[in-house]
Parts: C-alpha cells; sequence; structure tokens
C-alpha cells in the first residue's frame, strides 16, 4: 500500500517534471509556430555580410501634400556599421526605415526577432516577423519585416517610428554583379507613408503663431499631413570601394 | 521735374542720417550671420530639421545662403521701417524745422511739383534701402552658407529648386519695396503735418506697431478690421515662395499697397498745399 502510494508520487511527479521540461525545451508557444527568426535573419543577411561599405545612387519622387519636394537625385554612402552620407545639392529626404539600404539594421544580435506569421505578399509566400531594436536611442522603435523569394530575402519592410509614423517600403531586387561577388540589391523601393494626428501646437507667442504676418517667414513646421509616398529608384551599386570615414563626419 | 528730383535727390543724398540705415543694417547683418556661422546655424537644426529628422534623412546644403537670405527677409522687415522713417519723417518736416520752405517756395516750382520730387526721392530710398538690405543678407548668407534648393517651412513644406531662385528673390525684393512704400509715404504725410522730424518718425512707429498687435491679436472685432489695415499686406512678399504661387493673391495685394500708397501721397498734397508756411 505505502509503495503503491509512493510509486503514485513518483509519476506524478514525473509527469510535471517532464511537461516542464517540454515547455522549456520548445519556447513560448507563438515561437515554435513558425521559423526560427534568428536563422531566418541570419541566412538573409549571410550574403551582404561582404559589405563592408557601398556606394550608390538614387533618384526620388516624394509625394506627400503640404510637403512639396521636387523630384531629387543622390549618391548614397553607406558604411559599417551603420553610417550614412547623402550627398546632394537638391534638398533631400529620405524616409528612415528601409528607404536607405542597411543590410546590417536586422542583425539578431541588435533586435529582438519574432516570427508572426505566414503572409504571402502579392501572391509570394512570405514569413512576416517583428524586430525591435535593442538600443533605445533607435529612432525607429519597431519593425515588421516581409522574408520570401528565392534566394530568401527582405521583400517589405513596414517600420514605426518614435512619433508614430508608419513607412511601409516594398523593395523590388536586381542582381547586381561586381567582380567575382554578385548580389541581389534593391532596384525600386516604394514607401508609403502614414502620419499620426500629433495636436494642435500651443500657441508659445502670439506673434509667431502660424496667422501673423510677423512670423510666417520664419514659421516652424507644423504637423505633417496624414499619408504620403517615396519613390525611390537605386542605380549604379558599387561595394568595398574603401569610402574614408571624413565622408561620414557632420559638416 | 526731373531737375527737381535731382536737386532733392543730392540733398538727401548728402545727409548723414540718410546713411543711419546702411549703416546699422551694415554692421548688423553681417554680426548675425557672424553668429549663425558661430553656433547659431545649430539653434535652427534643433527647430526645424529635428522634426523632420526624426521620420527621415535629410540630405542636401539645407541651411543654405537662400535659406538665411530669406530668413533675413523675414525678420528684418518689421525693422527696416525704422530706418525709412528716419528719411521719410525728415523730408517735409526738416525744411520746415531749418525754415528753408520759404526759400524753397519763391522758386519757379509749384508745391505740388516740390513735394512729388520730395516724394519720388523718398521712395528712391525706400528702394535702395530694401535692395541693399536684401542684396546684402543674401550675397553674405551665400558667400557663408553656400547655395542649395530652398526651404520654406509655413504649414507644411516647400522645396523651391535653386534655379528658380534667383526670379523669385527678385520679385520678393520688388513687392518688399512696395510694401515699404507704404512706411515711407504715411511718415511723408505725417511730415508735411509738422515741422519736427521726430513726430513723423514716432507716429509712424506707432501706427505699424499697433497695427501688428490688432492684426496678430486673435479676436473677432480685430481680425474684421484687418482687411483695413496696410501692415496685413506686409507680407506678400511670402507668396512668391508659395507652391503654386498665387498670383491672383499677389496682385490684388500690390493694387492695395499701390491704393495706400497714392492716398497717403493724395492726402499730403492736399494738405501741403494749403500748409501756412508763413507763420
Amino acid at each position: 500500500m505505502k509503495t503503491g502510494k509512493h510509486r503514485a508520487i513518483a509519476l506524478l511527479a514525473a509527469l510535471f517534471l517532464s511537461a516542464a521540461l517540454q515547455a522549456a525545451w520548445a519556447g513560448p508557444a507563438d515561437a515554435a509556430a513558425g521559423p526560427d527568426p534568428v536563422k531566418v535573419f541570419a541566412e538573409v543577411l549571410k550574403p551582404y555580410s561582404v559589405i563592408r561599405d557601398y556606394t550608390v545612387r538614387v533618384e526620388a519622387k516624394v509625394r506627400i501634400p503640404d510637403f512639396r519636394v521636387p523630384d531629387f537625385a543622390a549618391t548614397v554612402y553607406f558604411k559599417r556599421p551603420d553610417r550614412f552620407h547623402l550627398e546632394t545639392k537638391n534638398f533631400a529626404p529620405m524616409p528612415r526605415g528601409a528607404a536607405l539600404f542597411d543590410p546590417f539594421r536586422f542583425r539578431p544580435e541588435k533586435n529582438r526577432l519574432s516570427w508572426l506569421a505566414a503572409e504571402p505578399l502579392e501572391g509570394e509566400p512570405a514569413d512576416l516577423f517583428r524586430v525591435e531594436p535593442l538600443d533605445e536611442k533607435e529612432k525607429i522603435r519597431s519593425y515588421q519585416v516581409w522574408i520570401g523569394g528565392n534566394p530568401k530575402r527582405i521583400l517589405q519592410v513596414e517600420s514605426l517610428s518614435v512619433q508614430g509614423v508608419k513607412a511601409r517600403a516594398r523593395i523590388r531586387y536586381a542582381l547586381v554583379r561586381q567582380d567575382n561577388d554578385a548580389l541581389w540589391l534593391p532596384e525600386r523601393v516604394a514607401v508609403k507613408m502614414t502620419f499620426p494626428e500629433r495636436g494642435v501646437r500651443p500657441q508659445e507667442n502670439l506673434l509667431y503663431g502660424p496667422d501673423s504676418p510677423v512670423s510666417r517667414g520664419m514659421a516652424r513646421l507644423e504637423d505633417l499631413p496624414s499619408e504620403g509616398a517615396v519613390e525611390i529608384a537605386y542605380a549604379g551599386w558599387s561595394w568595398n570601394r574603401g569610402l574614408d570615414d571624413s565622408l561620414f563626419r557632420k559638416k | 521735374m526731373v531737375r527737381l528730383v535731382w536737386f532733392e535727390t543730392i540733398k538727401t543724398f548728402t545727409r548723414l542720417r540718410t546713411y543711419i540705415g546702411f549703416l546699422a543694417f551694415g554692421i548688423l547683418v553681417p554680426l548675425v550671420v557672424a553668429g549663425l556661422k558661430m553656433g547659431g546655424q545649430r539653434a535652427f537644426e534643433r527647430n526645424l530639421l529635428a522634426i523632420l529628422e526624426q521620420d527621415f534623412i535629410i540630405g542636401g546644403n539645407v541651411l543654405n545662403g537662400w535659406f538665411f537670405g530669406f530668413f533675413f527677409l523675414g525678420a528684418l522687415w518689421v525693422h527696416v521701417p525704422i530706418v525709412l522713417t528716419l528719411v521719410a519723417g525728415d523730408q517735409i518736416a526738416g525744411e520746415g524745422d531749418a525754415g528753408t520752405f520759404r526759400f524753397l517756395l519763391t522758386r519757379a516750382g509749384s508745391r505740388s511739383r516740390i513735394i512729388t520730387a520730395k516724394f519720388i526721392v523718398t521712395l528712391l530710398y525706400t528702394a535702395a534701402m530694401v535692395l541693399f538690405i536684401g542684396v546684402l543678407t543674401l550675397g553674405l548668407s551665400l558667400a557663408v552658407f553656400g547655395s542649395g534648393d530652398l526651404l520654406v517651412v509655413k504649414r507644411g513644406l516647400v522645396v523651391l529648386p535653386e534655379s528658380g531662385l534667383p526670379a523669385h528673390f527678385l520679385l520678393a525684393w520688388g513687392l518688399a519695396i512696395l510694401s515699404m512704400f507704404v512706411v515711407s509715404s504715411l511718415c511723408f504725410l505725417f511730415s508735411a503735418f509738422t515741422d519736427n522730424s521726430v513726430g513723423p518718425i514716432v507716429a509712424t512707429m506707432a501706427v505699424i506697431i499697433i497695427s501688428l498687435i490688432i492684426i496678430t491679436l486673435p479676436f473677432e472685432m480685430f481680425q474684421a478690421i484687418r482687411p483695413w489695415l496696410f501692415v496685413n499686406y506686409f507680407d506678400t512678399w511670402q507668396k512668391v515662395f508659395d507652391d503654386p504661387i498665387p498670383w491672383g493673391d499677389i496682385l490684388r495685394n500690390v493694387w492695395i499697397l499701390l491704393g495706400f500708397t497714392a492716398l497717403f501721397f493724395s492726402i499730403t498734397l492736399a494738405w501741403f498745399n494749403r500748409k501756412d508756411i508763413l507763420s
């Protein structure tokens, strides 16, 4: 009788233990449902690990109401780990997030990655991931990243800035060859931006209100409109040309 | 008439007070540009670009000479009337104060012709002053901060390509001159009322300051009288930097500014023709 009772307790303990072990092994339920994000991102970013710096010409069209910017061209310089320089005489606003190609932005060691769903993109199978930068100083709060295609690459990125601006960038690639390397690099990026309502800024000084003829010439930027689009075409990729650090110093 | 204008021009431009404005802005503008270069530019970056840089990576020379030329034009036109009144206020009152009216009016020229000549010279001085400030601010700013597209921030943002900016600025200066013509003609009018040139200066500035307060305060009663005050049209030059340019509004404002100038000059003429210069 006593032996039977001991057996039952031992069996119960074994059951609890095995259940706990299984749960620990499997991790959280949602993470177990899809591919391992760390592996996927490592696979996607691996071809770009050869890039130490790059240069590319961009031509962009900004179509945001009340944000009238003429079409512009610029040369983008990038150097690892995350330095950008836009060289142009024009006023060139490029949306943060995915408009500027940064292959190292989504490195697993710099972000919290999680798989969200299998979500086809324009009929193409893709996995949707959530990426949260670990650095609290980042201007982007989080990303949603669609990965698909063959070879696997980032098809679409939706970034949410600290200010609450959403920028959804659809990326189309071209195979670019340089010497013995060949990389899938962006050819066109179409960014759709959604600006949040920011409320009415308190008027600090009546003389400097937006309706004052005293200050209209030096008014501050009012709230941006609700939606807009930016289209960017990339051409003339070249990488690992040994860009000088001085290029990235703020003048 | 041309001889009279020439005579008045010599009189005006041989007086020291005519150059006070040129001297003041000749010192002030380089000082401000130097201040901007030595760190003041960062205040603009913080206030203007920081909002944009939250969501955009900005390329190009944004805070360039055109930008500061535009900024100066916007910031200084409230102060320009002060120096304009120094000369405009002295044109008629100065003669009364010096006791030279009787001598002047014994010549062949009629009162109307003499006053018209004085008025033309006042307008010439006004145009010269505005152009001096415009060319000085823009020239210095371009020399120090370089060129690029012009970023205009109002309700939203307009970027004007550099290629069209000389034309925009020439037109803006033209409209700024027209606005300042109203100030000078008002001061010229006040100058006809008195023999002391300080009075017209103070009176003109008082009118401008009170008008500015009235059009700025968001009270319903003040807003109703806003269209009747000439300072309401002072910012017409800024419309040149809108996209698209509201030509209809600009043309209407040009007529209004010309109307105010003509009105003030007509009253001056009428008053001066009846003015007792013997007592």
